[in-house]
């Protein structure tokens, strides 16, 4: 396999789940998200291993999904905005059966069917929702290809690692961005199978999995189970970046997915005009890399926060704000992408001002 | 030998079994089983000619049964 | 006349001891019993994988001693499907669901799954209502009959006639195997279990989609003692869920 390939967001994660042994895709093509459907489709018969299913509705590819994984397969899926709620139900079945998912959720814009322009709005219905029945899943928040590529394999090991559902949260504007992507920096080793997989006993006493139970301490047994497994996975790396501009009360941006990269241009613009700010992008939402979001807040005492929607993003973070730090928002909604010029306006007169 | 030996402890009593069977030797006896439900028995067993239908409908699987089948002469 | 005597009825091995929670003349026990025999007869209870929907199916796991996957409301044959994309030929996947689930939420479902022809045994228990729910209306409950959410009966007026949904199914192209028996009759059981065995036939040698649809009783739900379900059930869907084989590979569809 060559080591660099010109590719965009959902190509980019295609091609890294087929490097991290990912066994079947099953999707259902739905704008936003269907490139990654084509992609992977295209690159079926050359994939030993790899299948690619279309289903008829979303819920069933992930409860296709569901039977393959339990037979012993590393599956993925991929949904839109509208379909969340298939995604939300997904998950609280596989976290209940203890079995590993990586979900590709593209954003667009809402309410309704809405549009097919990016959004970062189903930052809640995730984060909130993935909690149905106390399940929950980690949400890892790529903004650029490469980014993509390192997070589906991580995504993939966390699900491995932790026989858990994991969503790879994009935006739709995100998923259309095209880089050269180097795959040789992902570092991709085989991940190992944890799992007996359900291919009938095979001399083996019988497995059942059930997500049924009837009884309140087995049920207890099961959260407290769960409970664990979220403590694990929050001993994990946290994920994020942290573009530092060398001067450590310089004012602090926060961003993910294409705010993120805009954010950076308008930053490097700004640059030129003598303001230097700085940009922490957490790559998860959950696990929320916490700790390195109050150290970068610690000197700052002014807080940029871009989000495009009505700020969810502000509802995700401001529990680690302290209340000395001076908040600015800036939203764009309707599938506007926050165009440089505007993010540097916006900085330049809010630093201005604020001083 | 026993021809028709009932699982009493599985037996619920629906009296499927009294209701298929062609020489009406299962009746529903006053008898309660540890579940609390009048449990089915045999009146007699010689008179069972091994046909299976209790066995065949009966929803717990509580019978089993065996037919009486005459050894043939050597020759 | 020397005697000697030959069992023709007992325990099947592939059901486990524990206790069914099913209610006093269920017939869901009928199938269960029916399934492990055909398990058995096969030799199949180390590589079948059986799939279980929502309702009273939900606790199969628990009283078959084989491999089981209990699937979410509607789901049952989209994780069937995932199983036998996985295990491929080197093993059966059957799946065992109620009317409610199959036909009512699970119907896209259980359409696509038919069209794309997995490789898989379906077993529909139709019990006229959805038992576990507690007695509703189903997409099969009959035209006036009396269920939860419908007191004073099924309209016809407000929801319709309802259909043969195993005989829609012969006219997809790749159903191979598709067949019907009453689940508490004792000469339609009988069939059944040869149905059953055929179904799971045809699938690991034709790797076909076969269905058999087993018409039970729910004497709870019915409110009848269950001899008076028996009665009720055979004599009220005589007309639209008629016994017999509908498709064969070799045959096609007949009747």
């Amino acid at each position: 396999m060559e080591k660099k390939r010109l590719l965009k967001g959902t190509e980019s994660i295609g091609e890294s789940a087929i490097r991290s042994g990912c066994t079947a895709f099953y999707g259902y093509p739905v704008p936003t998200q269907s490139d990654l459907l084509e992609f992977l489709a295209g690159r079926e018969t050359e994939t030993p291993g790899f299948s690619v299913y279309q289903s008829e509705d979303p819920q069933s590819a992930f409860f296709m999904a569901y039977g393959a994984a339990a037979a012993g397969g590393r599956v993925m899926t991929a949904v839109n905005s509208i379909d969340v709620p298939d995604c939300i139900r997904a998950v609280s079945y596989f976290s209940a059966a203890d079995l590993p998912l990586v979900c590709v959720v593209i954003s667009q814009n809402g309410p309704g069917t809405g549009n097919i322009y990016p959004a970062q709005s189903d930052t809640l219905s995730l984060l909130g929702g993935t909690r149905l029945g106390d399940g929950f899943a980690p949400i890892l928040t790529p903004a650029t290809p490469s980014d993509m590529a390192a997070a589906t394999y991580r995504a993939f090991q966390l699900a491995e690692g932790h026989q858990m559902p994991v969503i790879i949260l994009v935006d739709a504007a995100c998923a259309q961005l095209v880089e050269t992507v180097d795959f040789s920096t992902v570092g991709y080793r085989e991940i190992p199978a944890r799992r007996t997989p359900i291919r009938g006993k095979r001399g083996n006493p019988k497995t059942s999995l059930t997500t049924l139970e009837l009884d309140i301490e087995k049920m207890a047994d099961r959260k407290a189970r769960l409970e664990a497994k979220k403590a694990a996975l929050l001993e994990e790396t946290p994920l994020f970046k942290m573009d530092d501009a060398g001067d450590d009360d310089a004012p602090l941006l926060v961003a993910f997915g294409i705010a993120a990269v805009q954010a950076r241009r308008a930053m490097d613009a700004l640059k030129g005009e003598g303001i230097a700010c700085r940009l922490f992008e957490p790559l998860a939402l959950f696990p929320f890399p916490e700790a390195a979001f109050r150290e970068a807040l610690e000197k700052a005492g002014r807080l940029f926060i871009l989000d495009m929607s009505d700020g969810q993003f502000d509802a995700v973070i401001e529990k680690y704000i302290p209340e000395s730090v001076s908040v600015f928002n800036f939203y764009t909604t309707g599938g506007a992408v926050p165009r440089v010029e505007q993010i540097q306006s916006w900085l330049q007169q809010e630093i201005a001002s604020s001083h | 030998m026993k021809r028709v030996i009932i699982d009493q402890q599985r037996c619920k009593g629906c009296g499927l079994c009294a209701q298929v069977c062609p020489r009406k030797i299962l009746v529903l006896s006053g008898m309660i089983n540890i579940n609390g439900y009048h449990v089915v028995a045999c009146t007699d067993e010689e008179l069972c000619m091994g046909c299976g239908n209790c066995a065949t409908v009966c929803p717990v699987t509580a019978f089993e049964i065996y037919k009486p089948v005459p050894i043939a002469a050597a020759l | 006349m020397d005697l000697k005597f030959e069992q023709i009825a007992g325990f099947p091995k592939s059901l486990s001891e524990t206790p069914q929670h099913f209610c006093p003349g269920c017939t869901h026990g009928v199938n269960t019993r029916l399934l492990a025999e055909a398990i058995d007869a096969m030799q199949v209870s180390e590589t079948i994988v059986g799939v279980c929907g929502v309702g009273c199916s939900a606790l199969l796991p628990d009283y078959l001693d084989i491999d089981m996957v209990a699937a979410p409301p509607g789901q049952a044959l989209s994780v069937a499907s995932g199983l036998a994309h996985e295990i491929g030929d080197s093993g059966l996947v059957f799946a065992y669901v109620g009317e409610g689930d199959l036909y009512g939420r699970g119907m896209s479902t259980l359409m696509h799954t038919a069209i794309r022809g997995e490789a898989l045994s379906v077993f529909c228990a139709n019990n006229l209502n959805t038992g576990m729910s507690g007695g509703h209306m189903s997409p099969t409950s009959l035209v006036g009959q009396k269920t939860a959410s419908t007191p004073e009966g099924k309209s016809a007026v407000k929801y319709g006639i309802p259909i043969d949904f195993t005989r829609l199914l012969t006219d997809i192209p790749k159903t191979s195997f598709i067949a019907r028996f009453k689940g508490f009759t004792a000469g339609d059981i009988k069939k059944g279990r040869e149905y059953i065995k055929r179904s799971l036939l045809v699938q690991k040698y034709q790797r076909g989609f076969t269905f058999v649809e087993i018409l039970g009783i729910c004497p709870t739900n019915l409110e009848m003692p269950p001899t008076k379900a028996v009665q009720w059930v055979k004599a009220s869907t005589s007309g639209i869920y008629p016994s017999g084989i509908l498709k064969t590979p070799e045959m096609g569809r007949i009747q």
